[in-house]
């Protein structure tokens, strides 16, 4: 809970809204439906407003943002334009270090032209760091460690070890650590370029490190956080994977921050997997899904995975069901690991039938598939369940 | 279904053809042209073709040579009912009736029963032109024979397959659900793959759409990559280009520093380079005075010692030159004395002598001159004698007429003619000799003497006295008068030429002509003499002897009066006596003057040497007194500008020390600039200034390389290239999802389409086998008994016909592989195998009709194929065969139709075909005896009879005897030897008509 207003305006604490990975322009490739796609880029630039809101609400004096504002180096001009728009609505100045995706060096956004000048007409309050040098506002000291191209694998946060790097700053005002990428020993990040070693900073001399990369909000340490990113951007790979928020950052020179999360996100990445053996199953499946989304409709995202072996009318009662169960969600990726194979019934009901033809290539087909080792499985498995339903009067 | 009988009229050639079929098997032959076929393809017609049928089907039909409309009327067994259907072929009005049990159906009706009862409906409109694959496998067209018979089976495969199953009785059939499940996944597997097995690429392939969309998408992927890249390796340049620009910056500045030092040391021995300079030219100044004084120090001393040479040497030159002079006077008198005496004495008497010896000369000249003259002199006289000679001989020719040599020939000639025409005229003349009278005789008036006598040559009157005349006429008629013509004639000739060579007489041109000539050789004879005596010459050499006389003279003349006391010669002795002593006196004295000329040239010379000598002796006088003069002014000069001795030697000795000062400054400041080594330096600063040269150029370059760095790194962010890779990526992922999975449902359908294929196969060649044991029953009465035919019959078609050919060890021949006759008689018996079969749909019989169709056969063959009908025929089946030769059917059983040429306009009764034999009643099958039916065309055939009747007669016996027999038993009860017996039982078990059993002596049965 951050400390009441009365209480930061008495005791001098100051207020900072810390959030990073806004990765504005990102394609979402992998999502096949177009409009889905515009949508979450979108959305992207769309939840700035809450950050902005959150700002406002709890009179933060600026904002940091942890690297990758952009999704990459090469955002479309209509993109850049959104986007400054966007922060120049922020009441705040906004600080703004490069991370691997929009670094900083040749070729970077932050160079270009056009940024410039969209983010002098719309966005005068954000400042883009792209020096390891200090920088003091109002009420703090901020530390930046943009990422450089060229300078990969090297730590951006060098130049803080460096004997009297703290010596000139003024000592009352909070020291804020602006970093972006992994930091050693928490391999939580992914393929990050760069590496942040915190345990050679001196942290008596600093009062929080806002980190990004990392888009699920994460606390290293009590003094050492990633915010993650604003707005989710990726079906989670663990139960504690948060994102979709910002931190609220309430700081002291020589005091350990208070940190509160502040949810921004507005949309709903799911991944479920889920065993699929019988009918029963099937239904149950239908079920999940409506209690994910619950009364949402269009902002939920669900990367589905299925397993387990079912019958040939199992089968087509599933792919009856999926077809159907897709249409309260923003997006469904189906990862059907699905193998149909046909029960003991359904196999004396082809193999034993009236119709000498049917059973006989039934009866092959069966043997080849229960013939060891079969590269065809699915294949077989395929053109019996073909078989099958051209058998049941599914042929047009 | 069985042919009964067929009437045709105005149906193309024919008028009206009427024909009865035998129930089993009927020959129709006629030559080309005759309508066989054209009959049987109105009986096709009649059966198949819709009688409202128009078109070209009716055009084709229509008879240009008679007028109404084609009218066929077919009649027929079938579904064990009588039926005759006639059909008029007027396009829309045509009509259709078809008689059936005391019923009549017409039009489309009739068409429907029709249809119905041949199991293939009859067609019309469009399909007309589908006509002829009406019962196209029983029915031969000409020119069909050899083609392969599976595509007309392959039509008939339902119902052949049905009955094939049937036949095998308990065989599997596939039912309705299999047919269409797998007609189903056929026809999903050709939406995805051609008949080969590749991915068709027909449009609404998923599959080929799917995979060219993945080709297209990862197409698309590289694209976006390679924008990427590009990007991504702008970036790597530029910092790589930065890092360079700087590292080199810092290199080239540390360049730069060393050069600075460098350049200084160097500007320092340039410096002590310069001093030491100033010393050197301070020192060569000081050694080029010295050396300078001690030049002129030598050039005193030298004219001093020169002067002293010069005074020496002139003292015994001036001596010599006085001698010299002395000598010169004494030779120039001695020359002069010679002069003298030689001018004033022998140069006068040489020219005394000289004169006196000329003048003797010229004296004996003048002598000789004279003597000469008197000699040609006397010459002259004797040429002038004979001139005067030769003048006067040449005016006595000239006096002389001038007769030629022709024109002495021709008076000579003339006289002679003239003496023989007077001889002539003589003989014929007359004489009148007067004897004598007393009166004078006159002959015209001519008085003639007594004792005279006149010749007369013409009449001429002679006169005695006053009163007798007398008319003498002599005799000889007018040759008298000729010879006196002739001889006036040759007178006057000669007296013209006598006048005009101006004589009187011959004798006197005669002598003229003689004169002439003499006085012409005397003249020549002068002549002669005087060019011997030349006198021309002589007077011209009288003219010189006279001028060398009167030159001489003058000579003498002249030179006598300055020779004193000359005294003239007399004679030549005299004269030649004074010229020898002349002579040798002139010799002797040039012998004296020439001694004294050499002498004085002798003397001449030496005084030319002295004087030379002299001159020379005086010149070096001269010259050394000038030498001396010029020494002693330069040596004053020198002593003046130098001074004197004492003052040169102080001053040489303090040059020297000035000049040793100055050689040890330059010592010292030539070391100081060793000690900076400055070649060293130089190098250096080489070095320096090109790896300054080197590291600016690599930074230009760098900076170069930046900035195109950045020019790629610049684009209009119209879009951004990291997302389309990503999307594309995505996009190409998805593709390949989803071409995966048409790709899998594809080759699933594959599979069980397959398997469909190969179970149904498996079925198929269930009844292929019957089919292949019928074909090979009729193949081998041909191909012999080992033979055999194989052939895969499926649903769709008849796949292959092999003949396995026992002749040729069992060797597999496919049915094109075939030679022309085998295919004509393999398809022969496929037709015959197929419509066996489909005839238990027909009451057990169908018509298998032959137009012509074993044209490629051999005759060795037409045996075997007829066996072979006639094996077809005892299984039920009718057959009709038509031929252009007659006699390669001369031993069928059967019905012989024979068919003539048609005859325009004969009345149609009379146009109805000749048909042998019987027309029905042939139920009883072997009792009838066949060969009755050929009667009245068989003979002259009868050798060939004997087989088909003996086979008949094996046949029914057999029968009669209960189906089977011994050997022995049947041929004696056919009362056969061996070999008929043998033959007839071969042929029969090649037809399989009968087997061959076991017994004693073996035995056959009926099959």
């Amino acid at each position: 809970m951050p400390i009441s207003v009365k209480r930061w305006y008495m005791e001098g604490i100051m207020r900072f809204i810390h959030t990073a990975d806004w990765q504005i322009g990102k394609p979402f490739g992998s999502i096949e439906d177009e409009e889905a796609r515009a949508l979450l880029r979108r959305q992207r630039i769309e939840s700035i407003k809450a950050i902005s809101d959150a700002a406002e609400a709890h009179a933060a004096s600026f904002v940091v943002v942890a690297g990758d504002l952009f999704d990459s180096n090469t955002p479309d001009t209509s993109t850049v334009s959104q986007l400054c728009a966007a922060v120049g609505k922020i009441p705040v100045p906004v600080f703004v270090i490069p991370g691997n995706h929009d670094d900083g060096g040749p070729g970077s956004i932050y160079g270009r032209q056009f940024f410039l000048e969209q983010q002098g007409k719309h966005a005068p309050n954000m400042k883009i760091l792209l020096e390891p040098e200090p920088v003091e506002t109002d009420h703090a000291v901020i530390l930046p460690a943009p990422c450089i191209f060229g300078a990969r694998q090297a730590n951006p946060l060098r130049w803080l070890y460096r004997q009297g790097a703290f010596d000139d700053l003024p000592i009352h005002k909070p020291r804020i650590v602006l970093a972006h990428g992994s930091v050693t020993g928490f391999d939580g990040t992914e393929g990050s370029d760069y590496l942040i070693d915190l345990e050679l900073l001196d942290f008596d001399q600093v009062d929080f490190v806002a980190l990004g990369d990392w888009h699920g909000t994460k606390k290293i340490t009590e003094k050492c956080w990633y915010s993650g990113t604003h707005e989710p951007d990726r079906f989670p790979r663990s139960d504690g994977y948060s994102a979709g928020n910002v931190l609220l950052v309430e700081t002291e020179r020589g005091a350990l921050p208070n940190v509160t999360r502040i949810e921004t996100g507005r949309l709903f990445w799911h991944r479920r997997e889920i065993h699929i053996g019988e009918k029963a199953d099937v239904d149950n499946l239908k079920e999940q899904i409506g209690r994910l989304t619950s009364n949402r409709v269009g902002r939920d995202l669900i990367r589905l995975q299925l397993k387990g072996t079912v019958s040939l009318s199992v089968g087509t009662y599933l792919e009856q069901v999926l077809e159907t169960v897709g249409s309260e969600l923003l997006y469904l990726r189906l990862r059907n690991e699905i193998q149909i194979v046909p029960d003991e019934v359904e196999l004396q009901k082809l193999m034993h039938g009236s119709d000498p033809l049917i059973a006989r290539v039934a009866t092959r087909l069966t043997e080849q598939l229960s013939a060891s080792g079969h590269d065809d499985e699915r294949e077989v498995s395929e053109a019996l369940r073909l078989l099958y339903h051209a058998c049941q009067g599914g042929m047009n | 279904m069985r042919l009964i009988s067929a009437t045709v009229k105005n149906y193309r050639l024919h008028k009206e053809f009427m024909i009865d079929f035998d129930p089993e098997m009927t020959v129709i032959v006629g030559p080309n042209e005759t309508g066989k076929s054209t009959l049987i393809e109105a009986i096709h017609s009649g059966l198949f073709l819709k009688a409202r049928a128009g078109g070209q089907a009716l055009s084709r039909i229509r008879s240009k040579l008679y007028p109404g409309h084609p009218e066929v009327t077919v009649c027929f067994e079938a579904k064990g009912k009588r039926c005759e259907v006639t059909k008029i072929f007027r396009g829309q009005s045509g009509t259709a009736l078809v008689k059936m049990e005391g019923s009549s159906y017409s039009g489309d009706e009739a068409e429907y029963i029709l249809g119905e009862l041949l199991g293939e409906t009859p067609v019309g409109g469009k399909a007309a032109s589908r006509l002829n694959l009406r019962w196209n496998h029983l029915w031969v067209w000409q020119g069909q024979g050899g083609k392969y018979p599976g595509r007309a089976v392959e039509e008939r495969n339902e119902v052949l397959i049905r009955r094939l199953q049937q036949e095998q009785g308990a065989i599997i059939q596939q039912s309705e659900k299999d047919a269409a499940v797998a007609d189903y996944f056929r026809k999903e597997y050709s939406r995805f793959f051609t008949d080969k097995g590749q991915i068709s690429k027909k449009k609404g392939n998923e599959l080929y759409e799917k995979k060219q969309r993945l080709e297209k998408l990862e197409a698309l992927v590289e694209e976006a990559r390679a924008r990427v890249d590009r990007l991504e390796a702008a970036r790597g340049e530029y910092l790589r280009a930065l890092k360079e620009k700087e590292e080199k910056g810092k290199e080239l500045e540390k360049t730069q520093l060393e050069l600075q030092q460098v350049v200084k040391k160097l500007a320092e021995c340039e410096e002590l380079s310069k001093q030491a300079d100033e010393h050197k030219k301070q020192f060569e100044e000081l050694k080029a005075e010295k050396a300078a004084l001690e030049r002129v120090q030598e050039e005193i001393t030298a004219l001093k010692r020169e002067i002293k040479e010069m005074v020496q040497g002139l003292g015994p030159m001036e001596k010599g030159l006085q001698e010299l002079e002395a000598a010169i006077a004494s030779k120039q008198k001695s020359l002069d004395r010679l002069r003298s005496s030689h001018q004033n004495e022998v140069r006068k008497r040489l020219q005394a002598a000289e004169t006196e010896l000329e003048l003797l000369s010229l004296c004996r000249e003048a002598l000789r001159a004279d003597t000469e003259i008197t000699r040609l002199e006397k010459k002259i006289e004797r040429v002038e004698d004979l001139e005067g000679q030769l003048k006067n001989i040449e005016r006595r020719i000239t006096e002389l007429p001038k007769v030629t040599e022709a024109q002495r020939e021709r008076i000579l000639q003339l006289s002679s003619d003239i003496k023989s025409a007077e001889a002539r005229l003589d003989a014929l003349s007359a004489r009148i000799e007067v004897s004598e009278s007393e009166l004078a005789v006159q002959v015209d008036g001519r008085p003639v003497p007594v004792g005279g006598h006149v010749t007369v040559r013409r009449t001429c009157e002679v006169t005695v006295g006053e009163s007798t005349r007398i008319t003498v006429t002599p005799g000889g008629g007018t040759s008298l008068e000729d010879a006196a013509s002739k001889l006036d004639r040759l007178e006057e000739d000669l007296q013209g030429l006598l006048r005009q060579i101006g004589v009187d007489s011959v004798e006197q041109a005669l002598s003229a002509y003689e004169a002439a000539r003499e006085e012409r050789g005397r003249l020549e004879a002068v002549k002669t003499r005087l060019d011997e005596l030349n006198g021309k010459e002589l007077r011209h050499s009288l003219e010189s002897a006279r001028k060398i006389r009167d030159e001489a003279e003058s000579k003498i003349q002249r030179l006598s009066s300055k020779a004193e006391g000359w005294v003239r010669p007399s004679d030549l002795v005299e004269i030649s006596d004074r010229i020898s002593k002349a002579e040798a006196r002139v010799k002797e004295l040039k012998n004296e003057e020439e001694a004294i000329l050499k002498e004085a040239n002798n003397l001449h010379e030496e005084l030319e040497a002295d004087r030379q000598r002299r001159e020379e002796t005086q010149r070096e006088i001269r010259q050394i007194q000038e030498a001396l003069t010029e020494a002693r002014a330069k040596l004053s000069v020198k002593q003046e500008e130098a001074g004197d001795d004492k003052k040169r030697g102080d001053r040489l000795i303090e040059l020297g020390q000035q000049m040793e000062k100055e050689r040890l400054i330059i010592d010292a400041i030539e070391r100081k600039i060793a000690e900076h080594e400055p070649e060293r330096l130089k190098l250096s600063r080489e070095k320096y200034k090109k790896a300054e040269e080197r590291l600016s150029s690599e930074i230009r370059q760098a900076r170069e390389d930046m900035l195109r760095a950045e020019t790629l790194l610049e684009f209009d962010g119209s879009l951004d290239p990291q997302a389309e890779l990503d999307e594309r990526m995505a996009a190409a992922e998805q593709a390949r999802r989803e071409y995966e999975a048409v790709y899998r449902r594809a080759n699933a359908i594959r599979r069980v389409h397959e398997l469909f294929l190969e179970e149904r196969q498996r079925l198929a060649d269930r009844y292929s086998k019957p089919l292949s044991q019928k074909i090979s029953d009729y193949a081998r009465v041909i191909f012999g008994s080992l033979s055999r035919v194989d052939t895969r019959l499926s649903e769709n078609s008849l796949h292959s016909i092999t003949l396995f050919h026992h002749k040729f060890g069992d060797t597999e021949f496919d049915f094109e592989a075939l030679s022309g006759g085998a295919k004509e008689q393999l398809a022969a018996a496929v037709r015959l195998a197929v419509a066996e079969i489909l005839a238990q749909e027909h009451d057990g019989c169908l018509p298998v009709v032959f137009d012509d169709s074993f044209t490629n056969s051999d005759r060795d063959r037409l045996q075997s194929i007829q066996d072979m009908l006639f094996k077809a025929s005892k299984r039920g089946l009718q057959i009709i065969v038509l031929s252009s030769s007659p006699e390669d059917y001369g031993t069928m059983p059967g019905r012989v139709v024979r068919m003539e040429p048609p005859v325009v306009g004969m009345q149609a009764d009379m146009t109805k075909g000749l048909s042998f034999g019987h027309s029905d009643g042939h139920d009883d099958g072997l009792e009838i005896d066949a060969v009755s039916a050929f009667s009245g065309n068989r003979e002259g055939l009868a050798a060939y009879a004997n087989l088909p009747q003996d086979q008949e007669r094996f046949l029914a016996l057999l029968k009669n005897m209960g189906g089977s027999s011994g050997n022995k038993a049947l041929m004696e009860r056919l009362g056969w030897d061996q070999a008929r017996y043998e033959e007839t039982k071969s042929r029969l078990l090649s037809m399989g008509l009968i087997r061959t059993g076991h017994g004693p002596g073996g035995s056959v049965s009926v099959v």
